[in-house]
């Protein structure tokens, strides 16, 4: 039963942080005031939209994509063995940026080949994360993990892989230095080159898809933290958040800096804390 | 030695004859019998746990050993490549003094898979019959009006399936010499049939060279390893050999290697990419992938007396094999040859697995951070290089334009680094290291 709850608080939590941002920024000086429920609204108005349907393989891999991250979801919640998590998260990712060579579309391809970049980097750095976990706690199941935090203070042995994994969360939504998107400013699908082909309702899916997995994300981060769940849960979502925030006041910077950004901040620290494990 | 070993290794052979005799009609026939008759004698070889005695003089390995020594010899005198023929003229040298002076014995069973080795054999023969028929059908589309050809394939597939039985079952040194000879002559074969011919990327004559003088050095570690323990049975090494343990340790290592092409940055550029994928396939799954961790394992009672950090060192080898097998195939994700690359990054974590849970405190992966992040960069790029691929087949304009004359790695890494560069120096600084440390040992 607290599965099933925690299934649901994740996959709402995102969408609530989201309202939330636009909320607040809506409320800014300088900026126009908008729609509260503005990201929820757009969503639905897409499942209203009649697709293109010229493009076949967009509904296979946006359902696809969808179907891996409620996988990936449902295993962060029940606590599954970390690298498991992961791999179904590069099985989504792997999805996505397949479907986007398939559009044939120049940015799409373009964008396709910045999202291997970003694929590469995350992939490298929750593998190096893993590593560190294992030799810091002798376990990656998720739950066991939270546990040992609670009960050891198990961040104390890996905080920069704490941190390695924030960034990963960064880079996956495009925030901050990390932004990898071809078009800067939205943090939704919507304008992103990497979604151009899809449209209507397999767009509304893929939203829900990277919705989802930041919710995984946010579920895995939590686990770190010396408090219990709810609260641990809290205190990451209201760090993405703030984080979603700064966005708003730090310059775009090109591609191929954010990349090196990422490998400097998310892979480079995972390998520091491997090996300040592996010495120490 | 068991019947069923000497059943595998000398059918095809018995095939051999018949074929050379025949026409090259009956190529095709005789390829596919001795596959499935390969197959059955694996199969047989479970059901039967106990080892079948069938004597065998070891005069007759001798014999065939001096012949097959010879035998490349007077071929490389002919190809005119005479560093062969030196190198060879030392192996028959060595041969026959150490058999005349010595007279060793050989093991009471030269050939008898364990049961894991059953299991190496077993996979190797579905591997060998999964190709098959993929290799027979291009050989029937581009060498229909070349005979010769088909039966050249013929003769290196028969000596395939004999020299795979061989060194997987052996015994004793003189059988891995003879097999992994064999084994060579298979390989120059499938040469002739699939060389390319005439162009920049031609057979490398240097890489022949390597695999005879490490089988020189090999014949020479024979020799001493059964000075200091009267034995040529790798089952009687437990002891080590003193001083020399970590030398003689090193030879086995690199000759594995190198007979298993693990070694070379292009891997395999010289066969016509067009029609040689599906044998370079089976012949790399066979002695790159099986063979090398087969032959490996037989060694374990050895490796257990070595110091740390050359176990250590051969670990981070391995390592290094994982991340440039898939650096190669992702670099050429649109070349077909992409995927056997793949087999070379899957070979180093074979090889690097003889040395996990050997009585030393390196323990493979969790004790050592580079080989550990160097596995990992090679899963990583694996999964990059199935993206590329798979992707490859969706976009269908040239994406040369987009990369500006990259290859696919530095596009997707942001840094200015010549990794190609950098894995031939790791390469050349880890075989000097373990040299090093090897000889410091002799003090």
């Amino acid at each position: 039963m607290p599965k099933i709850i925690w299934f649901f608080a994740v996959a709402l939590s995102v969408p609530v942080i989201h309202i939330a941002y636009n909320y607040i920024n809506s409320v800014m000086p300088g900026q126009s005031r908008t729609y509260i429920l503005q990201p929820v609204y757009r969503l639905l108005k897409l499942f209203e939209k009649k697709d293109d349907g010229d493009n076949f393989l967009a509904y296979f891999f946006s359902a696809g994509s969808c179907l891996f991250a409620l996988i990936a979801l449902y295993m962060a919640v029940s606590g599954f063995n970390f690298l498991f998590v992961v791999s179904v998260l590069s099985m989504m990712d792997l999805l996505v940026i397949t479907g986007a060579f398939s559009s044939g579309e120049y940015s799409g391809r373009i964008s396709a080949k910045r999202s291997l970049s970003r694929f590469v980097i995350w992939l490298f750095t929750s593998m190096v994360a893993s590593a560190s976990l294992y030799k810091a706690a002798g376990t990656l199941k998720l739950n066991e993990i939270a546990h040992l935090s609670w009960s050891n203070g198990l961040l104390m042995n890996i905080p920069f892989t704490l941190v390695s994994l924030f960034v990963v969360l960064l880079m996956k939504s495009n925030l901050m230095h990390f932004d990898f998107g071809l078009s800067g400013d939205e943090t939704s699908v919507f304008g992103d080159a990497l979604y151009s082909p899809y449209s209507g309702w397999s767009l509304a899916v893929i939203q829900l898809a990277q919705w989802i997995e930041t919710g995984v994300w946010l579920k895995i981060l939590s686990v770190f933290l010396p408090v219990t769940k709810p609260i641990s849960y809290a205190i990451v979502s209201l760090l993405y958040l703030a984080f979603l925030l700064l966005d708003r006041f730090v310059s775009d910077v090109d591609w191929k800096t954010a990349a090196r950004l990422s490998w400097g901040w998310a892979a480079g620290f995972s390998v520091i804390n491997y090996i300040y494990l592996f010495y120490f | 030695m068991d019947l069923m070993a000497f059943f595998m290794v000398s059918v095809p052979v018995i095939f051999l004859i018949v074929l050379v005799l025949a026409r090259e009609k009956v190529t095709y026939i005789i390829t596919a019998i001795s596959g499935i008759l390969f197959l059955a004698f694996t199969l047989i070889a479970f059901a039967i746990p106990e080892p079948i005695s069938f004597p065998v003089p070891s005069l007759l390995w001798r014999v065939i050993s001096l012949a097959t020594v010879l035998f490349i010899f007077f071929r490389s005198v002919r190809d005119k490549q005479y560093m062969l023929s030196v190198l060879t003229s030392v192996q028959a040298l060595i041969v026959i003094v150490f058999e005349t002076a010595e007279l060793p014995a050989e093991p009471g069973i030269f050939l008898y898979p364990d049961f894991r080795e059953k299991l190496l054999l077993l996979l190797g023969a579905v591997v060998v019959l999964s190709f098959l028929p993929f290799v027979i059908y291009l050989l029937k589309k581009h060498y229909k009006n070349e005979p010769g050809k088909i039966k050249r394939f013929g003769i290196g597939f028969l000596l395939l399936l004999s020299s795979f039985a061989g060194l997987i079952s052996a015994r004793s040194m003189t059988g891995l010499f003879l097999f992994w000879q064999w084994q060579y002559v298979a390989g120059y074969i499938f040469l002739k049939v699939y060389g390319v011919s005439g162009e920049k990327n031609s057979f490398h004559r240097a890489f022949p060279y390597l695999q005879q003088a490490v089988l020189t050095l090999f014949l020479a570690a024979g020799v001493i390893a059964y000075k200091l323990t009267g034995s040529l049975a790798m089952r009687d090494f437990f002891h080590g050999f003193g001083n020399l343990s970590e030398l003689l340790a090193l030879i086995i290592f690199v000759s594995a290697l190198s007979m298993g092409l693990l070694i070379p940055e292009n891997y395999i550029p010289w066969l016509d990419p067009s029609r040689a994928v599906p044998a370079a396939g089976m012949y790399l799954a066979v002695f790159s992938l099986i063979v090398p961790y087969g032959v490996l394992s037989k060694f374990r009672t050895v490796f257990h007396n070595l110091n740390d950090s050359v176990i250590s060192l051969m670990i981070i080898y391995s390592g290094i094999l994982v991340f440039a097998g898939s650096y190669f195939a992702l670099s050429n994700y649109r070349d077909r040859h992409s995927i056997l690359n793949m087999i070379m990054s899957v070979s180093g974590l074979a090889v690097a697995t003889v040395f996990k849970k050997l009585q030393s405190s390196i323990r493979f992966l969790s004790n050592n951070p580079l080989p550990m992040l160097m596995v990992i960069a090679g899963i990583v790029l694996t999964a990059a290089y199935i993206i590329m691929w798979i992707s490859s087949m969706f976009a269908n304009t040239d994406e040369a334009s987009e990369v500006n004359g990259e290859d696919a790695v530095t596009s997707l890494i942001p840094f200015n680094i010549n990794f190609s560069m950098i894995i031939k120096i790791s390469y050349a600084a880890t075989a000097a290291l373990t040299l090093g440390v090897s000889l410091s040992c002799l003090k």
